[in-house]
């Protein structure tokens, strides 16, 4: 995906908008993919997916987008939204609607209260699919259901949000977070150790060193899951991570140190760039970092119930400390103002040259 | 709840019986002072005490992170193991590896309500109350039990389901009956700590020893023990106790039975001695003391083999007589066996006249009896010829003395020897082997110089060879003039006339005593060992 955009943005410069700067009339075309993001790397887009899924959900009368803003800002997620902003000339809104990974369309924070429906499904091949109205439990449903007969991933559009309505929603700053990782990432050196890189990320180090184990496990009616062990060299404490398709919870000798909506990362510390669920192997030298999640999670009780370990099946015995954060590292959110000026371009130079996140493509 | 003591997790496996519980992590020495069962795992925090085995009933955490989570809140708490429920899939390698790390074992239970249960027996029982229950069935078997000390042993045993057990300071067997250790065991138990006031002794067998010191009555301490597998602290207790208790008793028994001994040996001893005396003093014994000795089931009248016993070894005539008269009777034969200070007098009586075919068995089966009881106690045996009537015993016993004698220094026959199978030559050398003989005949002898000397030699040889000069030339490997010159100087040297028959006796006796003596140096006696 990146070496997709890197040309791209080498020709044209992407604006990138706070979503107080949006007209408040104005409609956000909000982009994301659905399926497994590994499958981008072996069905690539076609670059027609955004303009297939605009025309179909033209017929709704809605108007034209004046801004692109990611689902979800992270990963190919932030790639493929920025390449859509990009080759359709809009500016990118530096927000999303999850703050970190997260699988599920219900764990969209606009869930909560905006209808994700009319919405475009756009698969690689070309198939449409439109769907006038759903909940976002039946629309995860239905998308899931024939994403892997239409190629394992396609892109999802929705038009009729406005920037009005989508404020009390929005994640702000996930985009220009992801890309502050990224540099941070990308600036280490080499034999980095997980002390440095914790520091470097702002995040807290859970531990470091080899991985000892993974279990994954398949259940029905939900991805397959599982959680891996890892021994940290410096204390020799046993790790444990538990995730689905993403990394959920992080203990530390049986003790919760992080979980979702908090955002575990899990650094390869020999190639010193992030690795997902899929990538991990045992024998790997890892870091596990958490960084605070999103304050809009924490904001009322209800939305933790949605993405909260108990929402993966990881219900716990303690009631999870999931606002334990570094001092001073606010997670951003939906009052809080971005800090300093806000990035309003984004060039090629901001980017990781190649493969970002490890994702083979 | 009163944490008196603690249960390992092994023995409690042990008490809940084979397959009934797996200890999947942590380690078997756990050491549990309580239990308490959980119905929801949020009860942990307010019922769980440290030093708990909690056993996670009803609804337990589910297996993967809530099960981590709860070993972690569990190690805060004190915990010390968790028991769960009959596993449908074996646990995860993270929450085992953290439950080594965080020293909270994880048992399986088949039936977690039964192990609990069990635990909670083996916790609650009031250490004192169980002592002194342990200290009743002890008094009540040791009064209840028969005479003789093994039979209180047994009593022990049965009354306090452990095997108990009378051992010599050594670490051996005392007490009669079958065998409690086996060889190895016996092996490893070793010697005492004499100054030790309790040993406790793991088997290599696995079971462990538990033994208190038991002052025996004529000196010296005996070791009176319990045998028992995989002891929790408080049945160590109890066994220690009903060991103090059983101890006295067996104390009172071995006192008492000395007693008796003593009071029968006094009596055995004079009684014998009025019928030698009697003998002696060319009397028939009186009819009086013929009763007498007809209560002791002594046959005075008829066929006696005399047997002379005499200790190689400190050991008490009374307390060991016994021993002797059991190895015998093994062995088909009674004997009547009456305490002597260095050992004992006895006799085999027949009924009629023996064949020399039945003397042979006789004699052979006391030699099998010698060799069972020598292991126990060591002695020298002396037998005398079958002879008939009071008068008869009395000289077959003076036989047996005399063989005895010679038998203490025979270790070559086993230290027995029967006065049948001895030459009258022999029995004169053997007697001539008493202490002031050999200083008289070293002292006759010096002037020839050392006893190795060639002047020793050639009086030796002279005397031996019946006074031809050529023979001893020939025997030395001199020449005949040597030995005539030798001769003469022997007779200068000593002064005496060796053609005198009497000097001639007391010279050849004198030289074969040295000669033969065991502090003679250079080779032994030149003659051939007696065959028996």
């Amino acid at each position: 995906m990146a070496d997709a955009l890197g040309p791209l943005l080498r020709r044209r410069r992407l604006p990138v908008l706070a979503l107080a700067d949006l007209d408040p009339a104005a409609t956000v075309a909000a982009i994301g993919l659905v399926g497994a993001s590994s499958f981008v790397g072996e069905l690539l887009p076609s670059g027609d997916e955004y303009e297939s899924a605009a025309q179909a959900l033209s017929q709704y009368g809605l108007p034209r987008p004046g801004a692109v803003m990611p689902l979800e800002g992270a990963g190919v997620n932030g790639l493929l939204t920025a390449y859509v902003a990009a080759s359709s000339g809009l500016p990118l809104v530096d927000a999303d609607f999850m703050g970190r990974a997260l699988p599920r369309l219900e764990q969209l924070s606009l869930a909560e209260g905006l209808p994700l429906t009319p919405a475009a499904f756009v698969s690689p091949t070309g198939e449409v699919l439109l769907v006038a109205a759903a909940t976002a439990v039946a629309l995860e449903a239905l998308l899931r259901s024939i994403v892997g007969a239409w190629g394992g991933w396609g892109l999802l559009v929705l038009h009729h949000l406005t920037a009005a309505a989508i404020r009390p929603y929005a994640i702000v700053g996930a985009t220009t977070r992801a890309i502050g990782l990224g540099h941070a990432l990308k600036s280490l050196p080499r034999g980095v150790d997980g002390v440095d890189l914790a520091a470097a990320v702002g995040g807290r180090l859970i531990g470091s060193g080899p991985l000892d184990d993974i279990t994954r496990r398949s259940r029905s009616g939900r991805f397959g899951g599982g959680h891996a062990l890892l021994r940290d060299r410096a204390s020799g404490a046993l790790v444990r991570i538990e995730f689905e398709n993403e990394f959920l919870l992080v203990a530390r000798d049986g003790a919760l140190e992080a979980a979702t909506p908090d955002i575990v990362l899990v650094v390869d510390l020999r190639a010193r760039d992030l690795i997902g669920v899929d990538g991990i192997r045992v024998g790997m030298d890892l870091a596990v970092v958490a960084l605070p999640g999103p304050d809009w999670w924490w904001a009322e009780a209800g939305r933790l119930a949605r993405v909260g370990p108990a929402a993966f099946g990881l219900a716990t015995v303690e009631t999870p400390r999931l606002t334990v954060r570094p001092a001073g590292a606010g997670g951003p959110g939906t009052t809080a103002p971005a800090a300093g000026p806000a990035p309003t371009t984004l060039d090629q130079n901001a980017l990781p040259a190649a493969r970002p996140w490890g994702t083979p493509w | 709840m009163v944490r008196a003591h603690a249960i390992s997790l092994g023995q409690l496996t042990d008490l809940v019986g084979p397959g009934g519980l797996t200890v999947l992590a942590g380690s078997r020495r756990a050491q549990v002072t309580g239990v308490v069962g959980l119905s929801d795992p949020s009860q942990l925090e307010d019922r769980a005490e440290p030093g708990d085995l909690v056993l996670a009933l009803g609804q337990p955490p589910t297996p993967g992170w809530p099960l981590d989570s709860w070993l972690r809140r569990c190690r805060a708490k004190g915990v010390v193991a968790i028991g769960l429920g009959p596993l449908e899939a074996p646990l995860d390698r993270g929450t085992l590896a953290l439950a080594e790390r965080l020293e909270v074992a994880l048992v399986e239970c088949q039936d977690p309500w039964s192990a609990g249960l069990a635990l909670h027996r083996a916790l609650t029982a009031d250490p004192e109350t169980s002592a002194g229950r342990a200290s009743a069935l002890a008094l009540n078997a040791v009064e209840r039990s028969g005479p003789e000390v093994h039979q209180v042993i047994e009593a022990l045993s049965g009354a306090l389901a452990a095997e108990f057990v009378l051992l010599d300071a050594a670490g051996q067997q005392f007490s009669l009956g079958p065998d409690v250790l086996s060889p190895t065991e016996a092996e490893a138990v070793g010697r005492f700590d004499a100054k030790g006031r309790l040993a406790i002794v793991g088997l290599p067998s696995g079971r462990e020893l538990i033994a208190a010191p038991l002052p025996h009555p004529k000196g010296g301490t005996l070791w009176i023990g319990a045998l028992t597998e995989n002891p929790t602290a408080l049945e160590r207790t109890r066994l220690m106790t009903a060991l103090r208790v059983g101890g006295l008793g067996v104390w009172g028994k071995l006192a008492t039975q000395l007693m008796s001994y003593e009071q029968s040996a006094r009596h055995r001893t004079a009684l014998l001695g009025e019928v030698l005396d009697a003998v002696s003093a060319g009397v028939q014994p009186s009819r009086s003391l013929i009763r007498r000795s007809l209560a002791l089931g002594w046959e005075l009248g008829s066929w006696q083999l005399g047997l002379r016993l005499i200790l190689r070894e400190e050991a008490d005539p009374v307390v060991r007589r016994q021993e002797i008269v059991d190895a015998c009777a093994a062995q088909g034969l009674t004997v009547q066996m009456v305490e002597q200070v260095d050992g004992w007098t006895g006799w085999v009586s027949l009924p009629e006249e023996p064949n020399a075919a039945r003397v042979e068995e006789l004699s052979a089966s006391l030699r099998r009896a010698h060799r069972l009881w020598n292991q126990q106690v060591a002695t020298a045996i002396g037998l005398g010829h079958v002879r008939a009537g009071v008068e008869g015993l009395a000289a077959s016993l003076g036989e047996a003395a005399d063989a005895a004698r010679i038998a203490m220094t025979r270790p070559q026959t086993g230290h027995f020897v029967h006065v049948d199978r001895l030459g009258l030559a022999q029995m004169l050398l053997a007697l001539a082997r008493t202490d002031t003989f050999l200083t008289s005949a070293k002292a006759l002898l010096a002037p020839l110089g050392p006893v190795d000397g060639p002047l020793s030699a050639t009086l030796e040889a002279y005397l031996s060879s019946g006074g031809h000069a050529n023979e001893v030339a020939a025997r030395l490997g001199v020449h005949r003039n040597t030995v005539a010159a030798r001769l003469s100087r022997i007779k200068t040297l000593l002064g005496v006339d060796l053609e005198d028959s009497e000097t001639r006796l007391a010279l050849h006796l004198a030289c074969r005593a040295i000669l033969s003596h065991p502090d003679r140096p250079g080779p032994g006696p030149t003659w051939p060992a007696v065959p028996l």
